[in-house]
């Protein structure tokens, strides 16, 4: 009752202010929810990101982090926030494109009206750097010839480095076993012990650990990465990236949408976000909010469809 | 030693120096307060160290790191509710002598311990680390398992009372681990439906809840027992060396243990304390004191915890991989400042690695001091009138449950688990069980779950790895070898009984 109290008195105070001359917006600090911990990846770039945004907003941007249930309560913590443009989510493309497949959820595809994107990695096929296995070529024949004995590994059910090696599994025909780990660090160890032969993530796990490209996840060759041929080249449709963009709730009037996505726009190409992203590999990738909103529901149904063939769809 | 020379100009800098001070003594005032631990000191640092250079930056979050892990076991001792989970086993023997009014040698023999574990590691770290890593990375999921099951056994060691009670609560811990995702097909368990529970409990809010709350609890139903005795000097009384002699076998087993632990991904200073502590139980020459207020139990736990900052770093520094939420934290900050963990962090950025060395000593050094300057103020906490103490607790409790995932329904579930603590104390049923349970639960269904897909779900298979072998024989060692020994008695006895 109170909430819809208080919904009815921000939709009044919504119209009040939509028909004055011009939208005044923000008028007050804009909540950022983060749905992973504070010091980790996703975090990292929200706050790196935080102040430029504020910055083109002309306002003050809050991080807030909920954490919990791979991303998915924050998610819905931003997708039932007041949708006024004050409460937004820094979502990456699991709790916003993979988890609705998953799990019942309080929120979906239906909830959001995109905003961005922010940044955008791409993704690679990797295996240990003394492998045998120098190309696909190799790691065809090799798994072919051996069916069930080799291991991938994932950070996780459903993320996408599970996703990436489940449909590369498809497409080749090869049968392997996967071994879930929590987080990429994890997986790494078992790669540097012998446990996983194969792994797929972005190319700044290359630089970290032991491990070498067999082929990329992209429709062209990786800047950096020239001698790694895609899957396009070598005849799979298999394209994959980890991204991150911001989503404000379903029914955020477009005055806010169109302020966000300008302000963000600018925070991408400000000289601090860049300098940061070239530290730390993040790649940026603006998409404006009709462009990032189609290609999250391509990315939602893609995503949806190689779930269902892995068995992992409810 | 070029680098040696290069890293001690880095961190013989004003700035290095004064991050370092910093950090150790926000480390210890926020891991001292109840429910905020090593995690919430480094994320309330982090911002600041966008700003700053390089070392500095590391040297304060090493800072904030060291101090906590000790600062933890403060309010462990002091008011029976341990700041972290890592200090958890430090309430054991901890608050008994401060019931019996030796709160100043309590907190003595903390430090002492903390500082000498802390340095332990620190040289394990430096002299030994490559080939820690290389062991560490012949541990697999089936050797993790056959370990996690070990450490298990310290449910037993740890049971005060009724065995079977401590059992029970064990199980439930286990138990509470396994609500949420599961962690292999991701499916939702024991949810019921309701969506915050399909995140899990959160080990912080359950520990917070079931350790402090319920003290504070219990202190509420008690009142009219009275304040704890004053200590006659509020100031740290350090062990001498007779009564350091007999303990240093413990203290070193316990730097031993917790620096291995330390080096093995995904266990951490609270599973490192409780077998240093089940071990103590088992092999000191004074175990029958332990829980009774002896310092074998704050040497163990104390040094095993602070001997885990060591050893976490080693995979941490050596292979990039992150042996806790802590050293995660610690590693996206190197990110961000350039430096690029991994493989290749030895070679490429050897300085800084050495000079992160050096802050470890330097700030270990810094601890002790510290630890006797602040043992001042720490012990006025026993004199502040208790409604207000208890207050207090009940708020940083609550600050400290909500502040690690920003998820008000962990509110509910420190509160909830609150209750249950403090009828568990009621009815006399150990409440570390519970969290030992809930520590060591993901693990152990994780590394269970993973070596039954690679070994197409043979169990008997586990046996063909040596390593996981021998610590399931160890395993069944630990548990047979107190009914062997009673056994052995009883026969012996029945014989003299013969004889006579």
């Amino acid at each position: 009752m109170l909430k819809r109290v208080a919904m009815g008195f921000a939709a009044a105070s919504m119209a009040l202010t939509a028909s004055g001359a011009a939208f005044a917006f923000p008028e007050r600090p804009v909540t950022l929810i983060v749905p992973f911990s504070a010091g980790g990846g996703t975090d990292g770039v929200a706050r790196a990101f935080q102040p430029h945004f504020g910055e083109a907003l002309g306002g003050d941007i809050v991080v807030k982090n909920t954490a919990g249930a791979s991303g998915t309560v924050g998610a819905a913590e931003a997708a039932s926030a007041g949708a006024d443009g004050y409460t937004l989510g820094f979502l990456p493309i699991g709790p916003a494109t993979i988890q609705p497949h998953l799990r019942q959820l309080p929120y979906g595809m239906d909830s959001w009206e995109p905003v961005c994107s922010v940044t955008s990695n791409p993704v690679v096929l990797m295996t240990q750097k003394d492998s045998p296995m120098n190309s696909l070529e190799d790691m065809k024949k090799a798994v072919g010839d051996a069916p069930g004995d080799f291991v991938y590994g994932s950070s996780g059910p459903g993320t996408i480095p599970h996703l990436a090696m489940a449909a590369t599994e498809g497409q080749l025909g090869l049968k392997m076993k996967h071994v879930p780990h929590k987080g990429t660090a994890n997986a790494m160890k078992s790669m540097a012990g012998g446990v996983i032969q194969f792994f797929a993530d972005t190319p700044v796990v290359l630089s970290r650990y032991d491990v070498k490209p067999l082929a990329s996840f992209t429709a062209e060759r990786i800047p950096g990465l020239d001698d790694v041929p895609t899957m396009k080249e070598m005849g799979y449709d298999l394209q994959f990236s980890v991204w991150r963009g911001i989503f404000a709730p379903k029914g955020t009037p477009a005055e806010a949408v169109a302020k966000l996505e300008a302000a963000c726009k600018a925070a991408t190409e400000s000289d601090g976000f860049k300098e940061f992203s070239a530290k730390t590999n993040t790649d940026i990738l603006f998409m404006d909010s009709k462009g990032f909103g189609d290609f999250v529901k391509a990315e939602f149904e893609k995503n949806g469809t190689i779930l269902e063939a892995a068995g992992l769809k409810k | 030693m070029e680098h040696v020379l290069n890293a001690l100009d880095l961190v013989t800098t004003v700035s290095a120096g004064i991050s370092m001070v910093v950090g150790t003594l926000v480390g210890i005032v926020i891991g001292a307060l109840p429910g905020l631990g090593s995690v919430v000191a480094l994320t309330v640092c982090l911002p600041f160290t966008f700003t700053m250079e390089q070392v500095p930056a590391i040297t304060l979050l090493l800072g904030v790191y060291c101090g906590s892990v000790y600062g933890g076991s403060i309010s462990a001792i002091l008011i029976n509710t341990p700041g972290t989970p890592q200090s958890a086993a430090t309430c054991f023997d901890g608050f008994p002598m401060v019931e019996q009014g030796k709160a100043d040698r309590a907190l003595g023999w903390t430090t002492v311990s903390s500082v000498i574990g802390g340095l332990f590691s620190c040289m394990v770290l430096i002299l030994a680390a490559p080939q820690l890593a290389a062991i560490a990375l012949r541990f697999g999921p089936i050797e993790t398992f056959a370990l996690i099951t070990m450490a298990m056994t310290c449910i037993a060691g740890i049971s005060r009372g009724s065995m079977i009670k401590g059992l029970l609560a064990g199980v439930v811990g286990l138990f509470c681990a396994t609500v949420g995702a599961d962690p292999v097909t991701g499916d939702l368990r024991f949810n019921f439906g309701y969506f915050p529970l399909s995140a899990g409990l959160d080990l912080i809010a359950v520990v917070v809840g079931i350790f402090a709350l319920s003290e504070v609890f219990s202190r509420i139903a008690e009142y009219a027992r009275g304040p704890l005795p004053a200590v006659e000097r509020s100031r740290i009384r350090l062990p001498s060396w007779s009564e350091w002699r007999p303990r240093l076998g413990v203290l070193f087993k316990s730097c031993t243990i917790g620096s291995f632990v330390g080096v093995l991904p995904g266990t951490g200073a609270a599973t490192a304390a409780f077998i240093s502590y089940a071990e103590a139980k088992r092999s000191s020459p004074r175990r029958d004191k332990l829980g009774t207020g002896e310092p074998d139990g704050i040497v163990a736990s104390e040094a095993a915890n602070n001997a885990v900052t060591g050893g976490a770093l080693v995979p941490t520094l050596a292979l990039g991989i992150p042996g806790d939420a802590i050293t995660a934290v610690m590693m996206s900050t190197m990110i961000i400042h350039g430096i690029t963990p991994g493989v290749r962090l030895m070679v490429e950025n050897a300085d800084t690695v050495y000079a992160c060395f050096i802050a470890l000593i330097v700030i270990n050094i810094i601890m002790l001091f510290m630890g006797i300057v602040l043992s001042r103020g720490f012990t006025r906490i026993l004199r502040t009138p208790e409604p207000l103490l208890l207050a207090m607790v009940v708020i940083l409790c609550l600050l400290g449950a909500y502040g690690v995932r920003g998820n008000p329904f962990d509110l509910i579930v420190t509160l909830l688990f609150g209750v249950v603590g403090y009828l568990m104390r009621l009815f006399g049923f150990p409440v570390a069980p519970v969290v030992i349970g809930l520590v060591l639960g993901p693990q152990f269904e994780m590394s269970l779950r993973q070596g039954l897909i690679l070994t197409d779900n043979s169990f008997l298979a586990f046996f063909g790895h040596p390593i996981a072998s021998g610590l399931f024989v160890v395993t069944i060692l630990i548990l047979t070898l107190p009914l062997i020994r009673a056994l052995w008695r009883r026969r012996r006895s029945d014989g003299s009984d013969q004889t006579a």
